[in-house]
Parts: structure tokens; C-alpha cells; sequence
């Protein structure tokens, strides 16, 4: 009897310790090396599949160089031409056909697509269990791109391709959206619409102006980025009756042929341009659709973008002409070089966390 | 009269018997590599019989990265493979073939794994920058392949077949027939392998060990050298060599790339000599095609017509030298461009000797492409025997020479890319080194060391432009480095031994370019080791003989950041040969062999794999 009266104060006592205790004191959860900072993804030089993964971390200054095969025990072993991240993994897309993929916070391999089953691969997006990787496909002997592809692997962590939806020609960034996979086709000019559950197309979307090239998503609108060498394009996509709703086309010539691009604040895109042997950093706004500063930035061998939207910079990559490896240039709100760091080869886009 | 001739105009004549006060005229040779008199200074490396039988069959590539302190660039067992001559560049070294330059006019290199080490009598590596005795490319050095023509031997046959690891073949069957006035040599080679070596492929998640699926090679040859003693004074001679490879393209780990290429070389020489009282003439044709077909379907293809005429000339006992031209007219059938070119060479040498123990030479180049003049090209060589005993001499000799290379077809007239503007790269070259012959009883030795230095300047690199890659002239690099070698025989009751050891030390480094702000100023060249050796051993009891070769290659930097390494590696192999005779008439050679024996596991260059420890067993049978 006298048991059963004090239990009940002896279990509201201890929820209040420990409620109290979890106030005062969290717990910690181990965060992996990786979890914070910023990881710059270095292409690899055509041939030598030197594509590796460097991490900065932006608090110390410390530059972790060579993290994949730190980690990993080996080498990447290819070019790395895209690096996403989706829930607890990090996929790093090569395009000598390959997928790796690995873990998000202590970037060991969790598993890979690599068997054989891939040709020129270029993005993925992955859709619940689902990866959706696209692939230029074999070249022809004109080097052009006819049996395109975007080849779906039923398991997150990888493994064999199960499908090979064909598309339009050089199908390059992708976005899944309001139930369905948009794939931007370079050199087909279109945007294919695929149905993921299917693993069927649906529906081509004729894109005039430009070519497709990457999505980008700015105040609940999904656009489409694409360019010529004339102007640049920003294509708003209805993702329900895919029709494009809106083209605003920004007079910016030389726009750098690999689309590279980043996103800042206040709907203002910086965007890699090339001309005299130079090579610039433009600034546009996307509201606008007018060029705000065509010479943001200005020097040599830039190649790829990045916005660190925390700390309001600019990352510039710098590819050393492939002679060598390649720099980081950190850049201020104003264009004003606030850090220069040592990357790897081909610095070519950054995942900030 | 060709043997007294013999006698002055090649340091080393043929064979020739005197009887009394006369001549004896019937065996007449003329040698494969008459330059070799006009190369005083520098270091002329000697890849002979023992050489080119031990590697018959096997591409340049192999022979040269084992037994020389060449560093071979080999993009995979069998694949291309070019040269790292002093610090230089894979298009920075002339090769000929009987006198001819056979470098690719549209590449401006020659892949060393086209060359298989059986369609020639003898090789010459030269070192050092040479473009006033060999004209363009001629930076780092030079390789020299030739037929020896031999007279008055009859009829010979030889038989060569081997089997080795990874799917290997190779078959060369030769024929050769001589009198007093004709000589006919006649070589045919068939060669494959699967080349399905195992590797641990790095690109895979578990570097689980594979089997090479796309590598192999297939080639095939024909060499025909033929020669006429025409009266007492002239002879004419030809040389012709076809070869074809088939082979697939050896994937870097992590692609999946099923590349293959085609190799299609016809080359074909024709000398007229005639002699005369203190002087020579040559009058030398040639050809050479060379049709690459990449992927069954992009068709390169590259033809050079040559005409020469040469005098060499004795003015007095001490001084002779020879003066000659050579035009050359290339036709590039590419696959994204047409272009004729004429060039035209003049040149001239000279021999000099100043006291007793010095002997000099002059050579000096003139070259013209489509009109316009290159750099004129001078070189000085000397050598000084400055002690000279029975059983002991040394020589103290240097270079000095002004080189170039001109901008290849591809780097001019690519499309897109290519940029008509270029110049010449250009060289400044020097050189010093001490040569030790000695004898003593049964040990015969010799040893050399060399110091050199260079500046290479206007250095042509291909960088990306807005819309394509081009190329430019704009780095200078500045080479130095060290070049030693041992070789000797000793012999001890019945048994003989000889021993080869090279040693080279190499710097390349960065002097000045803008591709990359500066930042690499002062760093190595990419795939420059500072080090490469190998030694040579072997020993021979009656029919019996072994030898093994080591062979260390050091780290190599990827980059001109010189941030990351490709691991140094050495190689062991060895082998086990027994000659007998047959019947008094048939002369055999069985002889097994293991390359790798401590099966490391290597790259030459990063992520190209290298086979493990492979076996060889092979049968030659002279008749």
C-alpha cells in the first residue's frame, strides 16, 4: 500500500530530474567531420580521372584536402561533375559513368553505381528509393550525344541500373517537382517531363531561348536556366500543366560554356562569363532580368560557382588552365577578394552546410 | 677503294682483310649510324645484339625503360608510350629510322610501343639537345634505328617464338642472303596478347582485384632490307618496313571507356653511295605514311616525301666533314584538317682536332618551312683524351647546341583550336662529362658521367580558351640533371660475366609561365622523376647462361602544383637461357623468363595499371 502511493511521486520526481537534466545539459549527438563546412568538389583533369573532394571549413580556416580517398582508403578515380546531397547521403556523379555514393557525415562509401552501366553521367536526383541519374550516353563519331538517357537505380546506396528512360539529346541538371522529374536536354533543347513511379516520359517541353541547362528554385517558382551565347534565360516552369509560364532573357554574352551559375540573395544570379582569354564573374537579377554588373569579378581560368548564403560570399573556382590544381577565391558582397584558398583540381562547385 | 674510303669516312669500317700491301675489297659495310662520328661530346648509348635479341618482339618502350635511364612514360602494359629525355616533353626527342625522321609531323612524337624492337639490327640513343645533326625535336635527344647490311654470309634463317603470361605470342621469322655484291635480309613478325592481366582496380568501391577486359594488342610486320654493291665504287641499298597494331584502348581505372585504335605504318628508304677520291655522295629517298584510325571510324593520316644529297669530305688527314640538304614535303590528311608543307634543310659538319688528344666537331642547321626561316641551329662538341695508358684512359668532352622544335600540324592547323601563329620551342643546351675506359687482365670497364643543363624556352602548352583548348607558347623550363653508367665484362675460368648499370637524375623545373599566375615557378615537370636506374647482370657458363635486370623508377608529381605523387617502383626481372646446336647445323636457344618477380603492384602514370609478376618462355633457332 505504502508502495503504491510513493511510486507515482517517485516516477514524476525522476521525469522532472531528467526533464530538468535535458533543459540544462543536452545530450550530444557525435556530429561526423563533415557535417559543417564547406565541400568543394574539384572536377579531375580529362584523362587522368584526378577528381577529388576537398573540405574547408570556414570557422578555423582548416582545408582537408583529398577526403574521399582519406576516408576511403583509394582514390576517386574519375571526373566528378556533380555533388548532391539527399537526406543522409551524398552522391558524387562522374561522368566517366560512374555514381558514388557515400555517407553525408563521415563521407565513407556506402555503396556506388559502377558496373559498367553508365556512360557520360551528369546529375542525379534521387526520389524516395529511387535514383534518377542522368547520362549523355555514348558518343557518336561526331562526338554528339543521340542515345541519351536517365538511368534509374532502385536503391538509394546504389547498385545496377534497372531502367534506361531514353530523352532528348545531352540531358543535364534535374528536378523533382510537384511528383515528377524535369531533365533540362542541352543540346535537344527541351525539358523532359518523366514519371517516376512509371519510370516512363510523359511529356517534352519545347524551351525557346537558349539551352537547357540547370533548375533553380527563387520564391516558390521553378525556372529553368538556359543560354546561348548572346543572352542568358531564366525559363519559369509550371510544374503542374508543364507549360512555361514566363522567359526572361538577360542580355549577358559568353556566358561560360558549362552553364555554372549560383543563386545569391534577393533573386540576384552570378553567372561565369568568358571572353579575350579572361574570364569574369557577372552579376544579373532575376526580378529585373537586367544585368547588374557584367564585370563583378574579373581574372582568368574561373570555373565554377558557389554562394555561401550564410556568410553572404561568393566561392569562385579556378581551374590553373588544367596545368595543375586549381584555386578558391572567397568573394565579399562587393566583388572584394576576402580569402584565397588552395583547391584541388578543376574546383568546380560547393555544397555549403 | 670503298674499304680505304671505309676507312677514313667511317671511324669503324667493315670487315676488310689486308694482305701485304693490298686491299681486299669484297666485304664492304657500310655503317648504320654515320652520324655517330659527328656526335663528339655528348652520350651516345649503344643498344646492340644482346639488347635487341633479349627484347625481340617486345615494343621500344620495354627495352628502353629497362635497360636505359630513360624515363618511358606508358599509359598501360602495351599502350602509348612516349619519352622523358632530360626533363623534356613526349614530341622533345627525334627518331629516325635508316636516316629518316619518322616522328609523326601531325603529333610531333613518335607511341614507342608502335616500334618493336626486332626490325632493326641496331639502336643509338643519343642524349642531349642535337637539332644541328638531327633538325626538329631533337631537344632532349635523339633515337637512332638502322639496318646493317652484310655481305658475303650466305644464307641464314632465323626462327624466333614466344608464350608468355596474359594471352602473349610472338613469332618473327627471318631470311637473309648475301654475296660479294647483294645482300638480302627479310623479316616478318606477328605478335599478340590478350594482355587480360589482373589488377587491383582503385575506381571500385573495395578495390576488388579484376582482370584487364580491354587491353589487348595486336601487331604485325614486315621488314625487307636489301643492298647492291654496283661496280667498285657505288652502292645502293633499301629498306622497307610495314607495320600494323591493332589494339584496345587501355581504360584509366574509373571509366568505362572502350576506345580502340588502329596503326598503320608503311616506311620505306633508298640510299645511293657513290665514292671517289677523299669524298662520298649520298643521294637518300624516302617515304613514311602513318594512318591512325581511332574507333573504326576517325581516320588521321600523315605522309612525308624526303630527298637528300649529302658529300662527306676529307680536305686534309685532319679534318673532313660533310655538308648536305634534305627537303621534305608532308601532306596531313586529318580528320579535321588538310595541310602540304615543304621544308628544307641545309646543314653541315665538320671535324677538326686541335694537338694531339682534342678532336672537335662543328655541326651547323638551317631549316625553312613553307618559306620561313627557323631558328638557325649551332652546335660545338669536343673531347680531350687527357690520359691515355694501356690498361686506362679518360676522356674529358662537352656540348654546346642551339635546338628547336617546329609547332606540330595539330598544334597549327587543328580545328578548332589550332593556332598558325606559333613558333618554334627552342632550346639552349650544354653539357660536360668524363668517360673512363679501363682493362685489366679479363675485366674490361667503362664508365661515364655527365652534367648538363638547358633552358627551354617558348615551350608550347595547350590551354582552354572561351570556347576550346589552344595552343600557345608560353612556358620556359629549365633542365639540369646527372647521367652515370657502368658496364663491364669480366671473365674467370669458365665463366662470363658483364654487368650494365645506368643512373639518371633529373630536373625539370618550371622557369616561367603565366597559365597559372606563376604559382608553379620552381616546381618539377609532371611525370619527371628525379630518379631512374637500373642494372643489368648477367652471367654465362657453356650453354648456359642468366641474367636479371632491376629497373627503379621515382616518384612522379601529377601536376605542376606538385601536390600529389604517383608511388615510386621497382621491377626485378630475370631469366634462364641454354643454347645448343643441332646437328652442326642449326643453332637453338631456349630461354624462360619472369618479369615483376616480387609482383608490385605499380603505375607509370596514375591510375593506369601495370601487369603483376608474368612469365615468358621463348625458342629462337638460328639455321
Amino acid at each position: 500500500m505504502k508502495m503504491y502511493r510513493v511510486l507515482p511521486r517517485f516516477l514524476i520526481l525522476s521525469l522532472a530530474i531528467v526533464a530538468a537534466a535535458c533543459g540544462n545539459d543536452p545530450v550530444e549527438v557525435p556530429r561526423g567531420p563533415f557535417e559543417q563546412g564547406v565541400l568543394i568538389m574539384n572536377e579531375g583533369a580529362f584523362g587522368a580521372n584526378d577528381g577529388e573532394v576537398f573540405h574547408y571549413d570556414p570557422q578555423s580556416g582548416d582545408m582537408r584536402t583529398d577526403i574521399f580517398e582519406e576516408v576511403n582508403g583509394r582514390p576517386f578515380a574519375g571526373l566528378i561533375q556533380d555533388m548532391l546531397l539527399f537526406e543522409d547521403r551524398i552522391y558524387l556523379v562522374a561522368n566517366t559513368g560512374k555514381v558514388e555514393v557515400v555517407d553525408a557525415q563521415s563521407f565513407q562509401s556506402v555503396g556506388s553505381v559502377n558496373n559498367g552501366d553508365l556512360d557520360i553521367s551528369r546529375s542525379l536526383v534521387r526520389v524516395g528509393q529511387k535514383l534518377f541519374i542522368s547520362d549523355f550516353g555514348p558518343y557518336d563519331d561526331n562526338f554528339a550525344s543521340p542515345d541519351s538517357y536517365v538511368a534509374v537505380v532502385r536503391d538509394p546506396q546504389g547498385g545496377t541500373v534497372a531502367q534506361k528512360i531514353p530523352v532528348s539529346s545531352a540531358p543535364e541538371g534535374m528536378i523533382f517537382a510537384n511528383g515528377h522529374l524535369f531533365v533540362a536536354c542541352t543540346a535537344g533543347g527541351v525539358v523532359e517531363v518523366i514519371d517516376p513511379e512509371a519510370e516512363t516520359l510523359m511529356e517534352s517541353i519545347p524551351i525557346e531561348g537558349g539551352s537547357p541547362y540547370f533548375f533553380l528554385e527563387y520564391a516558390g517558382n521553378t525556372y529553368l536556366y538556359a543560354r546561348d551565347s548572346e543572352s542568358v534565360y531564366f525559363h519559369r516552369i509550371n510544374t503542374q500543366d508543364f507549360q512555361v509560364i514566363e522567359s526572361i532573357a538577360i542580355p549577358l554574352a559568353n556566358s561560360l560554356w558549362n552553364g555554372s551559375h549560383a543563386l545569391g540573395s534577393g533573386g540576384e544570379v552570378f553567372i561565369l562569363t568568358s571572353s579575350g582569354g579572361g574570364t569574369s564573374v557577372a552579376k544579373v537579377s532575376l526580378e529585373e532580368g537586367t544585368v547588374l554588373d557584367e564585370s563583378f569579378y574579373t581574372g582568368t581560368n574561373f570555373y565554377g560557382l558557389g554562394y555561401h548564403s550564410g556568410a553572404g560570399q561568393l566561392y569562385v573556382g579556378e581551374n590553373a588552365a588544367w596545368q595543375g590544381n586549381g584555386t578558391v577565391i572567397k568573394l565579399d558582397g562587393n566583388g572584394g577578394v576576402v580569402e584565397t584558398l588552395a583547391a584541388g583540381r578543376g574546383p568546380s562547385g560547393f555544397l555549403f552546410r | 677503294m670503298l674499304a680505304w674510303l671505309g676507312s677514313f669516312l667511317f671511324p669503324h669500317p667493315a670487315e676488310q682483310l689486308v694482305h701485304g700491301d693490298t686491299l681486299d675489297l669484297e666485304t664492304v659495310e657500310v655503317r648504320a649510324f654515320p652520324w655517330e662520328k659527328y656526335s663528339l661530346g655528348y652520350k651516345v648509348n649503344t643498344l646492340g645484339e644482346e639488347e635487341i635479341g633479349a627484347f625481340q618482339g617486345q615494343a621500344l618502350s620495354e627495352l628502353l625503360q629497362r635497360r636505359t635511364g630513360i624515363f618511358v612514360r606508358e599509359y598501360g602494359a602495351g599502350m602509348l608510350a612516349t619519352l622523358n629525355m632530360r626533363g623534356t616533353a613526349a614530341g622533345h626527342n627525334a627518331v629516325f629510322w635508316n636516316g629518316l625522321p619518322i616522328n609523326s609531323p601531325s603529333l610531333g612524337q613518335m607511341d614507342f610501343s608502335l616500334l618493336t624492337v626486332g626490325s632493326c639490327d641496331a639502336i643509338r640513343v643519343q642524349y642531349g639537345g642535337s637539332g644541328a645533326l638531327f633538325g626538329t625535336d631533337a631537344i632532349g635527344g635523339s633515337i637512332h634505328l638502322g639496318s646493317q647490311p652484310s655481305f658475303a654470309q650466305g644464307h641464314k634463317v632465323k626462327v624466333r617464338a614466344a608464350h608468355g603470361s596474359f594471352g602473349l605470342w610472338q613469332n618473327q621469322v627471318e631470311h637473309s642472303y648475301s654475296n660479294q655484291k647483294f645482300f638480302s635480309h627479310t623479316r616478318a613478325y606477328i605478335n599478340r596478347s590478350a594482355n587480360n592481366f589482373p589488377y587491383r582496380n582503385l575506381g571500385k568501391a573495395g578495390t576488388p582485384v579484376e582482370r584487364q577486359e580491354h587491353a589487348s594488342v595486336h601487331t604485325r610486320g614486315l621488314v625487307q632490307d636489301l643492298a647492291w654493291n654496283v661496280g667498285a665504287n657505288t652502292q645502293v641499298s633499301s629498306s622497307f618496313w610495314y607495320h600494323f597494331t591493332d589494339r584496345e584502348i587501355l581504360p584509366v581505372m574509373g571509366s568505362n571507356t572502350r576506345d580502340v585504335q588502329e596503326d598503320a605504318n608503311v616506311r620505306w628508304v633508298a640510299d645511293l653511295r657513290h665514292f671517289r677520291d677523299q669524298v662520298q655522295y649520298n643521294l637518300k629517298l624516302g617515304y613514311v605514311e602513318d594512318d591512325q584510325v581511332f574507333n573504326l571510324s576517325t581516320s588521321n593520316i600523315t605522309r612525308q616525301y624526303f630527298i637528300g644529297a649529302e658529300a662527306e669530305w676529307q680536305a686534309t688527314e685532319k679534318m673532313h666533314g660533310k655538308s648536305g640538304a634534305r627537303l621534305t614535303h608532308i601532306v596531313g590528311e586529318l580528320s579535321t584538317y588538310y595541310k602540304e608543307e615543304q621544308r628544307l634543310e641545309l646543314y653541315h659538319s665538320h671535324l677538326f682536332h686541335l694537338g694531339k688528344s682534342i678532336e672537335g666537331a662543328i655541326n651547323l642547321r638551317q631549316m625553312v618551312v613553307d618559306g620561313e626561316f627557323v631558328p638557325f641551329t649551332p652546335s660545338l662538341g669536343l673531347e680531350w683524351g687527357f690520359f691515355d695508358k694501356e690498361t686506362h684512359n679518360l676522356t674529358l668532352k662537352g656540348a654546346a647546341s642551339k635546338n628547336f622544335k617546329v609547332p606540330t600540324l595539330n598544334d597549327r592547323f587543328w580545328s578548332p583550336g589550332g593556332n598558325p601563329d606559333l613558333l618554334p620551342e627552342k632550346s639552349l643546351s650544354a653539357e660536360m662529362g668524363v668517360v673512363q675506359k679501363g682493362k685489366r687482365g679479363a675485366f674490361n670497364w667503362e664508365a661515364e658521367v655527365n652534367y648538363y643543363h638547358m633552358l627551354v624556352d617558348q615551350w608550347i602548352v595547350w590551354l582552354p580558351g572561351e570556347s576550346f583548348w589552344t595552343p600557345v607558347n608560353i612556358r620556359k623550363v629549365r633542365n639540369q640533371g646527372i647521367e652515370s653508367s657502368f658496364s663491364s665484362e669480366f671473365s674467370f675460368s669458365k665463366w662470363d660475366l658483364s654487368a650494365d648499370i645506368n643512373y639518371s637524375y633529373v630536373q625539370a623545373r618550371i622557369a616561367g609561365d603565366q597559365e597559372d599566375a606563376g604559382r608553379s615557378i620552381g616546381n618539377q615537370l609532371p611525370y619527371t622523376p628525379f630518379h631512374k636506374g637500373n642494372s643489368y647482370l648477367s652471367a654465362k657458363r657453356g650453354p648456359f647462361s642468366s641474367w636479371a635486370n632491376y629497373t627503379f623508377v621515382g616518384d612522379r608529381y601529377v601536376g605542376t602544383d606538385n601536390s600529389t605523387q604517383v608511388n615510386a617502383f621497382a621491377l626485378l626481372d630475370a631469366g634462364i637461357n641454354y643454347t645448343w646446336t643441332m646437328k652442326a647445323f642449326a643453332t637453338c636457344r631456349l630461354g624462360i623468363q619472369v618479369n615483376n618477380f616480387f609482383d608490385n603492384d605499380y603505375q607509370v602514370l596514375r591510375l593506369r595499371p601495370m601487369p603483376g609478376r608474368n612469365y615468358q618462355i621463348n625458342i629462337t633457332i638460328d639455321l
